[in-house]
């Protein structure tokens, strides 16, 4: 469904992605593991057009969409929940949802807006609890949740989520995994960046390991989830920060 | 002081301060939308007006042909100076505000450079839309156009309302204003968005012209007093919300009204600015908090 060829990116003369070549199938969820700083925000950021390759090639369904601007990315199914979820705080819940309906071209893509409306009402009610009230008033974990249904609300081929588990309490990380994993089924490839690695490798079907703007490691999801050095410098860590924040698990 | 005196001042207070509304509007959504703070809003008002002159009085067009052809002539320029100067301005990443704020002050003088070729130096006035009988109002009096200008006003802030809350054109303004790496990727065009709110305010900017110049006279360099005008109204309402640079235009018109009864006549024009300086002063960081890349 998309890939990238060789991606670099650079902001300024820093280098952030050297020669990043990943996958993703339909319905495969594909996790990027990595460090504070590994270019994981970066990847997503250049192949939603965000930010602009200097080489490399992004294409989607063998289209190379690499070098169009964002919107237009947009509107060619590729769905992106940005990091810190950046949802319209003055904005209405309902109106976040609608905006994210810019990005559907076609007559057909129109007309299934009210069933998809309550798709993602479905998904999560309290969103159609609270569809009248300003995006700013929801919790941290609505707010992802919302950042999440106004990604799907593009009605995307490839849905992009970065870091959907920061900063939410370790029972809300398992409902966002949770959902991450149904949303599979829908025939969408599913493209996480998480630094809880550990969350996100027990979804993935696969997994790359980024580094200093590299592949360094990639494999199955289980496969990377043993790996030793894998263990060592993300799962320790991860781990670690998820019994800090839930010490009566 | 009779009652009558101050119902004249507060009234014709009032119909400035409308005036002074419309431009901060324009100032407003352009700001918001893009970040920029256009100072060469000015320009528009007073080109509105001096189309209108060709228009109604040199060729005779209808008012509401003329009108209509005024507003759309100020709307394509305010078109063209986005996406040949402003567009490719902003695209250059990490240019400061302060440079594209210099840049308009640029652009403003070259329209008013433009402005003496085409209109000359003399001072313009246009015949008032429905006479220049004056209505009497518990002994105060007013002109028809200041009733054209308040019902304008309302217009404007209604169709303004409606455009914000009810469309998706509107929303897609208010997404790209909060945050436009976010809109775009929700599909919408923030360059075209950008586009949009430049053509509005330079539209608000041409129908103020078209309202005051028949009680005020125009020329080619009055812009830029008439721009900080609007300028200070959109500063007093915060730089925010549309409701609060009504809200400012009206109070600074009021402010200025009342100045001439303390004997400040000669100084209506410093009124403005003291209030722009306190403003400054005390809330610098508020007007121009939001600066951009």
């Amino acid at each position: 469904m998309i890939r990238t060829e060789n991606l670099c990116t650079s902001y300024g003369y820093v280098e952030v992605l050297k020669n990043v070549s990943i996958e993703v199938k339909t319905n495969e969820i594909v996790a990027i593991i990595g460090a504070n700083g590994a270019g994981k925000s970066t990847l997503l950021r250049t192949i939603s057009g965000l930010v602009k390759p200097r080489e490399g090639k992004v294409y989607l369904e063998s289209q190379a969409v690499s070098g169009h601007p964002a919107y237009r990315i947009a509107r060619s199914g590729v769905s992106l929940v940005p990091e810190g979820r950046q949802i319209f705080a003055s904005l209405s819940v309902l109106d976040n949802l609608m905006l994210a309906t810019n990005a559907r071209r076609g007559k057909e893509a129109r007309l299934t807006i009210d069933e998809d409306l309550e798709r993602v009402f479905t998904l999560f009610p309290v969103l159609r609890e609270r569809k009248g009230q300003h995006g700013g008033t929801l919790s941290g974990g609505q707010q992802q949740m919302l950042a999440i249904a106004r990604g799907l609300m593009s009605r995307p081929k490839v849905l992009m989520l970065d870091e959907p588990s920061l900063g939410l309490a370790p029972i809300l990380v398992d409902e966002v995994m949770k959902v991450i994993q149904d949303l599979r089924k829908q025939n969408l490839a599913i493209l996480l960046v998480e630094q809880n690695a550990a969350a996100a490798l027990q979804i993935a079907d696969r997994g790359y390991v980024l580094e200093t703007g590299r592949v360094v490691l990639q494999g199955g999801g289980k496969e990377l989830l043993n790996n030793e050095s894998v263990k060592d410098h993300y799962l320790g860590s991860a781990a670690f920060s998820i019994n800090q924040g839930n010490p009566n698990r | 002081m009779s009652p009558d005196i101050l119902l004249q001042i507060t009234l014709s207070g009032i119909t400035t301060g409308a005036i002074y509304a419309i431009i901060a509007l324009g100032f407003i959504i352009i700001f918001k939308v893009s970040g920029v703070i256009n100072l060469a809003q000015g320009e528009f008002v007073i080109l509105g007006g001096l189309a209108m002159v060709t228009f109604q009085a040199s060729l005779k067009w209808p008012l509401p042909v003329a009108f209509l052809s005024s507003v759309v002539v100020v709307v394509a320029l305010g078109i063209l100076i986005e996406r040949l100067a402003i567009t490719p301005a902003r695209r250059a990443r990490g240019a400061p505000l302060a440079r594209i704020l210099i840049m308009t002050i640029g652009l403003s003088t070259f329209i008013k450079g433009g402005a003496s070729i085409i209109w000359g130096k003399d001072q313009y006035y246009l015949p008032h839309f429905t006479g220049d009988k004056p209505i009497f109002i518990f002994g105060a009096t007013m002109l028809p156009q200041h009733i054209w200008i308040l019902g304008f006003t309302v217009l404007i802030a209604l169709a303004l309302a409606l455009l914000f809350s009810r469309t998706s054109l509107g929303k897609a303004m208010l997404a790209t204003a909060e945050n436009p790496d976010a809109a775009a990727l929700m599909g919408i065009n923030v360059n075209l968005i950008v586009l949009v709110s430049f053509a509005l305010g330079a539209g608000l900017g041409a129908i103020a012209g078209l309202l005051v110049t028949p009680i005020t006279f125009t020329g080619y360099d009055r812009g830029t007093m008439i721009g900080l005008k609007g300028f200070v109204a959109a500063s007093m309402g915060g730089m925010g919300s549309t409701t609060w640079a009504i809200l400012g235009g009206l109070a600074l018109g009021l402010a200025e009204a009342f100045s001439t009864l303390v004997g400040f006549g000669e100084l209506k024009d410093a009124t403005s600015f003291m209030i722009l300086m306190v403003i400054l002063f005390f809330m610098s960081r508020g007007v121009f908090a939001r600066a951009r890349t």
